[in-house]
């Protein structure tokens, strides 16, 4: 196995052109369905108001909230980058033996270490 | 039928789906909405932007006018609107329909050969075509708008920033007034509330439910004076609950659920006998919709609670239920109890209650009328009444109170809508603090008491 393997050279430039087609049908698609209904008023001021049931919106919509669970992506994010490292090391695992698992064991230990700063920090509790 | 635009496939085929409707709910609009719906071809939906009808239901009071006309020009044209007890503005005298209680009801397949139809001419918006705050240009130095931000995006200020009931944390609060027809809320609700992210942060203003339907309480309250069997009142008692039942789960989510519980109570009120209320109790064990909040979630302190009657009270251990002084002769077996006090056990205790009262009314079937004697006060689904109520017109501008503000504070949008739904109206009006007076006519106590 090496590197031609996985490519084909000859059917390259066809296989664009398949691409760029299936989306300007797309495209052509989405187009017509959207002008069946025939030439719309354009929306007047009263409909841009947005649905409240009566009620007005003194203030924009768009407004700055908090992402209350980056803590827990944080924690995923770190915990899949490990995981990333695990994945070839699980190939190479039982050829390697015993130092193989030592290593890996090191690498886990040294990980863990954020998670006891995280749980005492208190990422973990539920709010 | 001739179609504008031509007689095209994909045209007659959007002219045979069901009619979407959005339904403005006034007072007592129960019969207007029943009716209408009952016959099948038209469906409601929660967004005016996704419906081509606009059916005004029961009689909205003045001061609400302009949110209903809002709501009206937000429905996407070809639209039309019914007006089914209250009525329309000058200016859609000619197009939009209006339907007394007593006349003919339009069929859904005549509303839609009425929008398709070649010559017709959309209703026009009831609001002034104006931006919320015109764009005033640069000024001479090149600035424009006012303050840090620099302008108003689309006439509206941005939001301003504010400390986080949670933990202080300093991010914009948005506010805005989830208006009386907004279909998560029950019917009359608005709520003029300050969030950040989905959590409700302060309420301001607010205007008061509307009172449950004159119909409806009318039986109970007029038992005095007009003798009722019990079965009939026991069966307005069920389908009174299983009304709110049905609205619960539709906020769930579980909209063929609802569906099938309103249609048990539609059919209760309509005359049907159904034995027992099993199936339904089965199935919304089953759906889980009761696991939709934590338990103990939703418990009102000790000063709320002795402001409202009805089953809210009697789900938190209050044990009054005056069927055994009422009606004479009723054996009553109280209803099981609730004794929780959250949100779990208020359902539990409508689902409670409307079985009780179905098995009660299927018992006394065949008994005659009575009234009962003079004074006494009767246990109606939303409390003891002793004498006839009014509901005057609120003020859309009520200041709630303090202890009503302090439950929702701090509550996420579902967790509030749920809340808000798990009481019937009076309960509701009762925590909002709206001081109910007794009927003009009628001299004497007329409080829920």
């Amino acid at each position: 196995m090496d590197a031609t393997d996985f490519t084909d050279t000859g059917r390259f430039p066809e296989q664009i052109l398949l691409l760029f087609f299936i989306a300007a049908l797309s495209l052509a698609f989405a187009a017509t369905m959207r002008g069946l209904n025939g030439p719309q008023p354009p929306a007047s001021e009263p409909q841009k108001v947005p649905f409240l049931g009566g009620g007005g919106p003194p203030t924009h919509a768009w407004s700055r909230y908090h992402v209350r669970y980056y803590s827990m992506t944080l924690l995923f994010i770190a915990f899949e980058m490990e995981m990333m490292f695990m994945y070839p090391w699980a190939v190479v695992y039982l050829r390697e033996g015993g130092k193989a698992l030592m290593e890996m064991g090191m690498f886990l230990g040294i990980l863990s270490v954020g998670i006891f700063y995280g749980w005492r920090e208190g990422i973990f509790r539920w709010q | 039928m001739a179609i504008a635009g031509g007689n095209v496939w994909w045209k007659k085929l959007a002219a045979r789906d069901t009619l979407p409707v959005f339904v403005a709910r006034g007072r007592d609009s129960a019969t207007a909405e029943h009716r209408f719906f009952s016959r099948g071809g038209a469906r409601r939906v929660d967004s005016p932007r996704h419906a081509q009808v606009l059916l005004v239901a029961g009689r909205v009071p003045e001061n609400l006018h302009n949110a209903l006309h809002q709501v009206h020009d937000q429905l996407p044209h070809p639209r039309i609107s019914v007006w089914w007890g209250s009525a329309p503005p000058e200016s859609l005298r000619d197009i939009a329909l209006r339907v007394s209680d007593d006349g003919s009801v339009p069929a859904p397949a005549d509303l839609t050969a009425r929008l398709f139809a070649a010559d017709y001419r959309s209703e026009p918006d009831l609001l002034s075509d104006q931006p919320p705050a015109p764009w005033r240009g640069r000024g001479d130095h090149g600035q424009g708008g006012e303050g840090m931000m620099g302008g108003k995006p689309f006439g509206r200020p941005m939001a301003m920033t504010g400390f986080d009931l949670r933990d202080g944390l300093q991010l914009d609060r948005p506010r805005l007034t989830v208006g009386p027809f907004f279909s998560a809320l029950p019917a009359g609700l608005s709520l003029e509330l300050e969030l950040q992210g989905d959590v409700i942060q302060d309420i301001r203003r607010c205007h008061p439910p509307f009172p449950p339907d004159r119909h409806l309480l009318e039986a109970f309250l007029g038992v005095h004076s007009e003798p009722a069997t019990i079965a009939r009142l026991e069966r307005l008692r069920a389908a009174f609950h299983l009304h709110h039942l049905a609205h619960y789960l539709r906020l769930c989510g579980l909209s063929a659920l609802a569906r099938r519980f309103m249609r048990v109570a539609d059919g209760m009120l309509g005359g049907g006998r159904p034995k027992s209320l099993a199936p339904l109790r089965k199935a919304f064990l089953r759906s889980a919709a009761i696991r939709a909040t934590a338990p103990g979630f939703g418990q009102l302190n000790d000063v709320l609670l002795h402001r409202i009657r009805g089953p809210a009270r009697r789900a938190a251990g209050d044990q009054g239920d005056l069927h055994r002084e009422a009606l004479p002769g009723s054996e009553f077996f109280p209803a099981r109890h609730a004794k929780a006090g959250d949100l779990r056990a208020r359902l539990w205790q409508w689902l409670h209650e409307a079985e009780a009262a179905c098995a009660l009314a299927t018992r006394l079937e065949g008994s005659p009328a009575e009234s009962p004697a003079e004074g006494v006060a009767v246990e109606s689904p939303v409390g003891r009444i002793a004498a006839p109520l009014s509901f005057p017109d609120a003020d859309p501008h009520l200041e709630p109170s303090a202890q009503f503000k302090s439950l929702l504070e701090g509550m996420e949008w579902q967790e509030a809508m749920l809340f808000l739904a798990s009481f019937d109206a009076v309960a509701l009006r009762q925590l909002l603090g709206v001081v109910e007076s007794a009927a003009a006519d009628c001299p004497g106590e007329g409080e829920v008491q």
